[in-house]
């Protein structure tokens, strides 16, 4: 199986966005707690959360365990 | 899972002290009734040993259980004996790690994060787990067919064939194979922690890997010509 036009698309848009430093999804795990309550406050984010949300955009596996998180806190929630 | 920690006489298994799914979980109904713990109270009564202890793994337990049930069904389920070795693990986690709680959120939310990356890894687990590396990586980083719409104008057509004919030569010449492999992977859906899995390495070196392998190509494409503006102008814009 070859590489499709779509395939090719998103290595060229996973590229463009490709930052010279990013932190990797350790790092990720250690701050979305704090994370997710600032998303849901609507605060702002520090430099620190800033760079988690930039993580979020481009990793597919961390980005599904914080959608994840974001329903079990809503439905088993806090209580 | 062989967690060990300190104990007053000598040490224990943090599995032992977490409450079972089976006739032993019973004895550790959810203490329902008390006002929810502060984040201190959460930590304290974690490490303890005896009653706070097992009241506070039960509460944790029942919370944890609230939810997973409902949130996994959606995402294709887990049956009901791999949510409990879900929570089971999560609580294991947790004891283990009470230290690298830091206080920024509150203690059930750093909770549910870790829960959350056991119920995805889990999940990852089940739907790849008949998937092979030389599945997705057979053919490489060969087209499959032509990446331009032959109904684009002329010379977009020929921009967008220069990045990509430019992109497959970087990706031969200045990727290891280890990195090709991970990229294309990647491209064909599969999790990092599985393409990890295989390679024998863990998720955050796989990520690493790519991320090295996606700078390379940057800085190759950005040497001819071609930095992240022309890439996004090229292919982006209809997006």
């Amino acid at each position: 199986m070859g590489l499709d036009a779509d395939q090719v698309q998103r290595l060229l848009a996973m590229v463009a966005d490709t930052r010279d430093e990013e932190i990797d999804c350790g790092h990720c795990l250690a701050g979305m707690a704090e994370f997710v309550e600032v998303s849901l406050l609507g605060t702002e984010l520090t430099e620190a959360l800033a760079r988690i949300e930039e993580h979020l955009t481009t990793c597919p596996e961390c980005s599904e365990e914080y959608a994840l998180l974001r329903e079990l806190l809503r439905e088993g929630a806090n209580s | 899972m062989k967690v060990e920690v300190p104990h007053e006489e000598g040490t224990e298994r943090v599995s032992s002290a977490v409450p079972r799914k089976n006739g032993a979980a019973r004895a550790y109904a959810p203490s329902v009734k008390r006002a929810p713990r502060t984040n201190d109270e959460w930590i304290a009564d974690l490490r303890s040993r005896g009653a706070e202890q097992t009241a506070a793994l039960a509460d944790l337990r029942a919370y944890l259980l609230r939810a997973l049930p409902g949130c996994l069904d959606r995402r294709g389920g887990l049956p009901l004996e791999l949510i409990e070795d879900v929570v089971q693990d999560t609580l294991i986690r947790v004891l283990d790690r009470l230290g690298d709680f830091e206080g920024r959120s509150r203690f059930t939310t750093w909770t549910t994060t870790i829960a959350a990356r056991i119920a995805m890894t889990e999940l990852r687990r089940k739907r790849w787990k008949d998937v092979s590396l030389d599945d997705l990586t057979a053919d490489g980083m060969r087209p499959s067919h032509s990446t331009v719409d032959p109904g684009r104008d002329p010379e977009e057509a020929t921009a967008r064939n220069r990045i990509v004919r430019r992109l497959l030569e970087l990706v031969d010449s200045d990727l290891s194979e280890r990195q090709r492999t991970a990229i294309v992977a990647e491209l064909g859906g599969m999790p990092q922690e599985e393409i990890g899995r295989r390679l024998g390495i863990s998720r955050n070196a796989v990520y690493k890997l790519g991320h090295d392998a996606r700078r390379k190509l940057q800085l190759g494409l950005e040497a001819s010509g071609f930095d992240a503006a022309a890439i996004r102008a090229a292919f982006m814009q209809e997006r």
